[in-house]
């Protein structure tokens, strides 16, 4: 198993230098409990280095993307402080190949432990719910990615970005929200909450049980980024980015260097 | 001209009655413009007119600019909806259709004439209430394949439409921010929301108004207008059942049946 940690360390050069590298599964035949590892050991190694882990990503959450990879559940990856850009801001970020999404994410007031649960314990346990853009990334060359591929390389996370404000999940139908996504002022995506499978409270309770499987529980005050719930954008430096989730606000960035 | 343009209404009418696919026109009349396909569309219009079947809206198509640069070009286009177009209750029998495909709309119904250079508040001024709805398209062309002459002289696709039961006052809600969730047999196929058309419903009103002027046309008290679609559309097959939920103003429902 000496593979996973020249694997992650391939990963993590590609992400330092912004130099993208073919897929892992082009040489290695990778299962999806490898790939988890190379992300856990990259994680780990960030962690070490003063980074923390403030949440998840869940991702693969529509079905025409986990047709697409040939999946049937979504995945997940881990969303660490350097990672977290403010409501407004430019981002820097060292993106390769980046593109953006829009996403409805979660804060929790309490710790959920899967197994075994469901959306109303989700909405149960949650803080507020807010419009979030996902910079999504990959460091595998032109995004030519398997399954492995992306759950190695942190389910492609890149960088994200928080809304001020919130609202409680409860007072609203977060299957209907309908959210906006514009790029340099024009719409570029539109969608709604039932694009996250059927709603976005199901991923975050799919979120939780997987973590609880791998013996890891969903802390208190984590941040998830449910899903997106249109196709991802590209975007190039300059780029201004907005979502807009209606009664639950908006949120904008701008594309840095 | 005006007699090859008469002879094109009439074999665009057969194959939108007949619901025969045809050859696109344009590959024998390469020479035909944009304004010879309106021109098109208006005198199968008076085939309608003359059959008992008139006039009683518009529908905008090509109002997202994805679809637009899909197409290649940069304004959407119109077409007209007949009374025989209606659907009364949320059955669509295919009969009489082709390779129909159905996706997420809103209906503006007019109260006052619309026309010339008019503003969104002109519109809002003039419009009695808003509805959401669904519309069918059915290209005449094989394999839904057309060019913009093509798909303008073909009425710009349109079959069948359906009106929700509820309507609302245009001051309601912010109908860009309207989420549309459309499922087909249970599973979810397609979302999005009001701001898909042209940033905002309302903007397609006025894109059409002016559209209209141009040939000296207008909007009549008591019409409907399809705004545009909200999400892609999607292909029905007999047995189907849609489900277009609009985020906090009802849901429409449509089951497909052979005939």
């Amino acid at each position: 198993m000496t593979d996973i940690h020249q694997l992650a360390q391939a990963l993590y050069e590609a992400q330092e230098q912004r130099r993208p590298i073919p897929p892992l599964t082009q040489t290695h035949a990778l299962s999806v409990e490898d790939a988890y590892q190379i992300q856990r050991v990259n994680i780990e190694r960030r962690v070490g280095g003063g980074d923390s882990i403030v949440g998840y990503k869940v991702g693969l959450t529509s079905k025409p993307m986990q047709r697409q990879l040939g999946v049937g559940e979504p995945d997940f990856g881990h969303l660490l402080q350097s990672m977290a850009f403010r409501h407004g801001e430019v981002v820097a970020y060292p993106l390769i190949q980046p593109k953006v999404e829009a996403e409805i994410a979660f804060v929790l007031r309490e710790a959920l432990a899967g197994p075994g649960l469901t959306e109303a314990d989700v909405l149960r346990a949650t803080e507020y719910v807010v419009p979030a853009i996902e910079v999504i990334d990959s460091r595998i060359a032109d995004w030519k990615i398997q399954l492995a591929d992306t759950v190695a390389d942190n389910a492609s996370s890149g960088c994200f970005v928080v809304g001020d404000g919130g609202v409680d999940p409860r007072t609203l139908n977060l299957a209907t929200l309908g959210g906006v996504l514009y790029v340099n002022g024009e719409v570029a995506e539109t969608g709604a909450g039932a694009a996250v499978l059927g709603h976005p409270a199901r991923s975050v309770a799919w979120l939780a049980n997987k973590l609880g499987e791998l013996g890891t529980t969903l802390h208190r005050g984590a941040v998830v980024l449910s899903g997106a719930i249109s196709a991802a954008v590209p975007v190039r430096t300059g780029d201004r980015v907005e979502v807009s989730f209606g009664r639950l606000g908006r949120v904008s960035v701008r594309v840095g260097e | 001209m005006s007699e090859l343009l008469h002879t094109l209404a009439e074999h665009v009418y057969t194959h939108q009655r007949s619901a025969e696919e045809m050859d696109k026109l344009t590959i024998e009349h390469p020479e035909l413009t944009v304004d010879d396909a309106y021109e098109i569309q208006r005198l199968a219009l008076e085939l309608y007119h003359k059959a008992g079947d008139p006039l009683i809206g518009w529908k905008m198509g090509l109002t997202s600019k994805a679809k637009q640069r899909s197409v290649g070009v940069d304004e959407p286009i119109f077409g007209r909806l007949t009374r025989s177009m209606e659907l009364h209750e949320g059955v669509l029998p295919l009969a009489g259709l082709i390779h129909p495909r159905v996706e997420p709309e809103m209906a503006f119904v007019i109260k006052r004439r619309l026309e010339g250079l008019v503003t969104p508040r002109d519109v809002w001024a003039a419009t009695e209430c808003v509805m959401p709805a669904l519309e069918v398209i059915d290209s005449r062309y094989r394999n839904f394949s057309f060019t913009l002459v093509d798909v303008v002289a073909d009425n710009a696709s349109s079959a069948r439409f359906l009106l929700a039961d509820q309507a609302y006052s245009p001051y309601h809600t912010a109908w860009d921010e309207v989420g549309v969730v459309m499922r087909q047999n249970g599973d979810v196929v397609q979302t999005g929301a009001g701001a898909a058309i042209l940033g905002h419903p309302v903007r397609s009103v006025v894109q059409l108004v002016h559209m209209l002027s141009r040939h000296g046309l207008a909007v009549e008290p008591g019409m409907v207008i399809l705004a545009g679609g909200i999400t892609e559309a999607v292909h029905v097959h007999p047995g189907d059942t849609l489900e277009i939920d609009f985020d906090g103003l009802g849901t429409l429902r449509l089951a497909v049946t052979e005939a």
